[in-house]
């Protein structure tokens, strides 16, 4: 039965080549930088470009990244992998915001690194964002461009995942479903 | 530190008295309005003008567009396909405030952040035996795969229609009904808030 009045923001996150799960439908810890976000959403006025500006914000800047530490847990405050590797995905991709089941509400960021491109032992991995990052009410901007911040976090520290060294056969797919729950 | 809860909370005053509440703090409903939003949100790109013009995305408390109504309904719950009160107070959707106001928690240190929606009828507005109130924010159903932006060419702004995103009702217990005392004002706020679970 859905529960209408507590409702539930989650990420989950699978790293898969091939047929082998790495991580296997992880849960994630979204940080006070993606909340931050969301409150800004929530009495955000408008934004806007204007002439030739633009207002660069959210999807734009969506990335996933990857990243070498084992040792540092997530914490509200955590604003960036602690030891990112530079490396993008080769591809970077999400799906169309669907209603999975009626009461379930999400979208899918899938990013893809090409057989041989990620040599590093992994630790952590993030989900940036274009986030808003005004709380002001009303407040209003334009041209004025975000910026990628790190919006959830799921590392080996934390127990999310085993620590993993991605084989150089075959492409890496990390898929990070954001969900709303009913 | 796993997954974010987001309530609703609902304050109610029918006096000047600012203590004196006819209920406190109580949990509303979501709707479909209020789950799709934030995804369709994180999915936009960006907006460009595209000449000596702007163009504008609203968002949830756009241009002070956002509401909040009364109802008598009192045998009808929440669902969450639910677009509207089942008997609003005044013509559909409902009789707008007297006056409006915004203001947000800052979770940085506490993990807790916040948005309030104040709505004041002034006395004698709105009458009535109140069953049920919704809050309207301006909603995004926006659903292109992999983003969408806003580069019209013409002065203009997408994302302005509000749309109920909770609602509060007599019919699911969450609160008993009262008459209003149009004698005193009505004073209601809306906090959503994001803890977490």
């Amino acid at each position: 039965m859905e529960d209408l009045r507590d409702i539930r923001i989650g990420g989950r996150v699978t790293v898969s080549q091939g047929d082998e799960i790495l991580v296997d439908n992880a849960t994630n810890h979204i940080v006070n930088q993606g909340l931050k976000g969301i409150i800004s959403m929530f009495c955000g006025n408008y934004f806007s470009g204007y002439s030739t500006g633009y207002t660069y914000c959210n999807r734009y800047y969506a990335t996933v990244s990857l990243g070498l530490d084992t040792t540092t847990v997530t914490t509200r405050s955590t604003a960036d992998l602690v030891n990112k590797i530079a490396t993008a995905p080769n591809t970077f991709s999400t799906n169309s915001p669907n209603a999975e089941t009626g009461t379930r509400w999400g979208m899918t960021y899938t990013a893809i690194w090409n057989a041989g491109v990620i040599t590093s032992q992994i630790g952590e991995i993030g989900l940036y964002n274009g986030n808003f990052t005004n709380i002001t009410p009303n407040w209003t901007s334009q041209n004025s461009n975000y910026t990628a911040t790190l919006f959830s976090r799921i590392s080996a520290a934390d127990g999310d995942f085993t620590i993993f060294t991605p084989s150089t056969a075959s492409t890496m797919v990390v898929n990070w479903e954001i969900g709303v729950n009913m | 530190m796993a997954d974010i809860l987001m309530t609703g909370l609902v304050s109610c005053r029918n006096s000047d008295d600012p203590d004196e509440y006819i209920f406190k703090d109580r949990k509303n409903k979501f709707t479909t309005y209020g789950m799709q939003t934030i995804p369709c949100n994180l999915n936009i790109l960006y907006t460009y003008g595209g000449g000596a013009v702007t163009a504008s995305i609203g968002l949830c408390s756009y241009n002070s567009t956002w509401n909040m109504y009364m109802g008598t309904n009192t045998n009808t719950g929440t669902t969450s396909g639910m677009t509207a009160l089942t008997s609003p107070i005044g013509t559909t959707p409902g009789t707008v405030p007297s006056s409006k106001s915004v203001a947000t928690l800052d979770g940085t240190s506490t993990g807790i952040w916040a948005c309030t929606w104040t709505a004041i009828w002034n006395t004698g507005v709105i009458s009535g035996n109140v069953g049920e109130m919704a809050l309207y924010l301006i909603y995004d159903a926006t659903t292109t795969s992999g983003g969408w932006y806003y580069s019209n060419g013409v002065n203009g702004t997408t994302q302005t229609t509000p749309g109920m995103y909770s609602r509060l009702c007599n019919a699911d217990g969450d609160f008993s009904t009262f008459a209003i005392d149009t004698t005193k004002p009505v004073i209601v706020d809306w906090k959503i808030q994001l803890t977490y679970a």
